[in-house]
């Protein structure tokens, strides 16, 4: 009898103990928790309990089909489309839906129903149905047009009052559309633009704008973005430029501008006021410092020393310098001799990417180490075949890292290895601003 | 005029007091900033330091809050300002990115605490970051994993559980 009371007083002690502290919150509360997860482990929460029940429904439906719904068939999908009374948080599709690919009109019934109501759509007959608690958009493959087939798209009444993070990936829109657009985003605060046209020349005026990303079409395309013209924005921390073709980058007034890159051989043309460059050469400094850029990226380039001095001294509070070294090694081209005046380089990170060890690259690298009097850590990223101990110890000779002008700099041989998909990984360094876009993980 | 930073005491559910910055705690809590603002007209003439009752939460709970609070809204403490992040060694987050993920790295008795105090004290910061941690918690995990770990009592007849069930079988 002893041994049961015991055991039955226990269990009433880890009942007490596990009395349900989470159903005691409030119910906007459990909302928004619910909504954090992804689509099917939120729909799920409704069969904890009866408090549950009705969450899901009344929290924004996350409907993220590129992550989430691994084989999900249309026919389930327009089943959880009609059960969620919206509004719509998010709505991804994946770019190759394999499972039965819904028909056109099936899509047509899903972008009608009330959670997706609101979402933003490539149509001119929904533009007054933008959401208001739309906060991430992205389109992919797709053409906007004007109605009535004007060119003026400036009476579209466009109003995404809470759209943070805007994504256009091979998407064609008239230049008018593209601006109208961004007008009616009082609070957008990223913007990526990747392989898309119908803007030969955008121009950004934004007091919110905190990140920007291009990556103009490869094929010369009727419309592709020529001139990117950033006017007035007082938040705009970083720009990136992915390459691609040429285009022309000015820089009006980007006070808080400190992430830049990628600057190329001989393109963008860019202009910080009247500081010109064409792509890592410095035109005329004519415009004086950009004083505000502290993380630089270059990009398959060929660099002289005078041209890094000549970087440096036109970025003078720099403190992060990415190098992605040219694989053709006829561009190789470092050379070095000992500076005899001094110079004063703020530089605490340099990253050198495809670097090979060859007696140019020594150069280049020797040079940071016994100038940079700040340096904090050097990172050589190496093709992977080459990383062995025994070759890391000759580098490390050779270098003359105990010579380094900088006593705690730290050195990292690390293999150069990138995956997934390019675009995916570009919008993610335009959007997340809390990350380095230009650092890698290993 | 380097004036003394003012304090205020805050005094827990049960009966504890904490002395933290106004200035601080102002910046994280907009329901303490009201509080103040209230206050500060009759504050004016007395040197009398302000102690304001919060009594939905308890002295273990209002600890970890200030502890937060410190870390975050004291901008002497803060090591990172906003755009410090980029400054950071390689592999390195935000900077309070391991504190915030240690803070919330607690029972979830605390946690759920902390959810409530973060909403009854309307600290945004605080609150996301503990609502994330709970939709952590349930990510992932089976309905009957998630009962057991939340003491989650199923109040459901058999006939109720089948009907939700079907309804969103496109979820299992």
């Amino acid at each position: 009898m002893g041994m049961v009371t015991r055991a039955k007083k226990r269990r009433l002690e880890e009942e007490d103990l596990l009395a349900d502290r989470i159903s005691s919150l409030p119910d906007g509360v459990l909302a928004d928790i619910v909504s954090l997860l992804p689509t099917k482990d939120g729909a799920r929460t409704q069969l904890l309990s009866s408090r549950w029940r009705h969450l899901w429904r009344s929290a924004p439906l996350n409907l993220d089909l590129q992550s989430d719904f691994v084989g999900i068939l249309a026919s389930d999908l327009s089943r959880v489309l009609s059960a969620h009374p919206g509004p719509g948080r998010r709505f991804a599709m994946p770019r190759r839906y394999s499972m039965d690919y819904p028909t056109t009109a099936t899509l047509d019934v899903w972008l009608r129903s009330p959670a997706i109501d609101s979402l933003p759509l490539p149509s001119p007959s929904v533009v007054h149905r933008f959401s208001s608690t739309l906060c991430v958009a992205r389109f992919f493959g797709c053409s906007f047009t004007i109605p009535g087939g004007n060119d003026d798209a400036s009476t579209l009444q466009l109003q995404l009052p809470l759209l943070k993070q805007l994504t256009f990936s091979q998407v064609s829109i008239p230049e008018s559309c593209l601006h109208a657009f961004l007008a009616g985003c009082p609070v957008l605060e990223s913007l990526a633009l990747l392989h898309s046209s119908g803007f030969p020349r955008l121009r950004i005026a934004s007091s919110s704008i905190r990140s920007i990303g291009v990556h103009p079409r490869y094929y010369v395309h009727r419309g592709s973005i020529q001139q990117l013209i950033i006017e007035d924005a007082p938040c705009l921390e970083r720009l990136l430029y992915f390459g691609g073709i040429e285009i022309s980058i000015s820089v009006m007034s980007a006070p808080r501008l400190a992430i830049f890159g990628n600057l190329l051989d001989g393109f963008p043309k860019l202009q910080f006021g009247a500081t010109v460059f064409k792509g890592s050469t410095i035109v005329s400094m004519s415009g004086g410092v950009v004083s505000s850029v502290k993380v630089l990226a270059l990009f398959d380039i060929k660099l002289c020393v005078d041209a890094v001095i000549n970087l440096l001294q036109c970025f003078p509070h720099l403190q992060k310098l990415y190098i992605q070294i040219t694989r053709d090694s006829r561009k190789d081209c470092f050379t070095y001799e000992n500076l005899t005046s001094t110079l004063d380089i703020s530089l605490k990170k340099i990253v050198l990417r495809n670097y090979r060890g060859n007696k140019s690259h020594i150069n280049l690298a020797s040079f940071f180490i016994s100038n940079a009097r700040a340096l904090e850590s050097m990172r050589f990223e190496i093709e992977a075949a080459n990383v062995n101990a025994k070759w890391i110890g000759r580098q490390q000779r050779l270098l003359q890292i105990k010579k380094c002008a900088s006593r705690g700099a730290r050195f990292d041989f690390v293999s150069n290895i990138m995956t997934g998909c390019i675009d995916d990984r570009h919008a993610e360094q335009v959007h997340d601003l809390s990350a380095d876009p230009f650092h890698r993980f290993h | 005029m380097a004036s003394e930073k003012k304090v205020v005491f805050l005094r827990s559910s049960d009966g504890e007091a904490f002395e933290v910055s106004e200035e601080v705690i102002s910046a994280a809590s907009v329901t303490i900033k009201g509080m103040i603002d209230e206050e500060s007209p009759s504050r004016a003439d007395t040197a009398a330091t302000t102690t304001l009752a919060i009594p939905n939460v308890t002295a273990a709970t209002l600890s970890r809050v200030l502890h937060y609070v410190n870390k975050h809204f004291d901008a002497a403490a803060v090591v990172g300002r906003p755009d410090d992040y980029i400054f950071c060694a390689p592999g390195d987050e935000h900077p309070l990115a391991r504190f915030d993920d240690d803070f919330v790295d607690v029972d979830n008795d605390t946690l759920i605490d902390l959810v409530h105090a973060a909403e009854y004290l309307h600290i945004k910061k605080l609150f996301d970051l503990t609502c994330k941690a709970v939709a952590d918690k349930l990510k992932g995990r089976t309905i009957d994993q998630i009962r057991e770990t939340f003491g989650i009592v199923n109040d459901y007849t058999v006939e109720e559980e089948v009907e939700v069930y079907r309804e969103n079988s496109w979820a299992f």
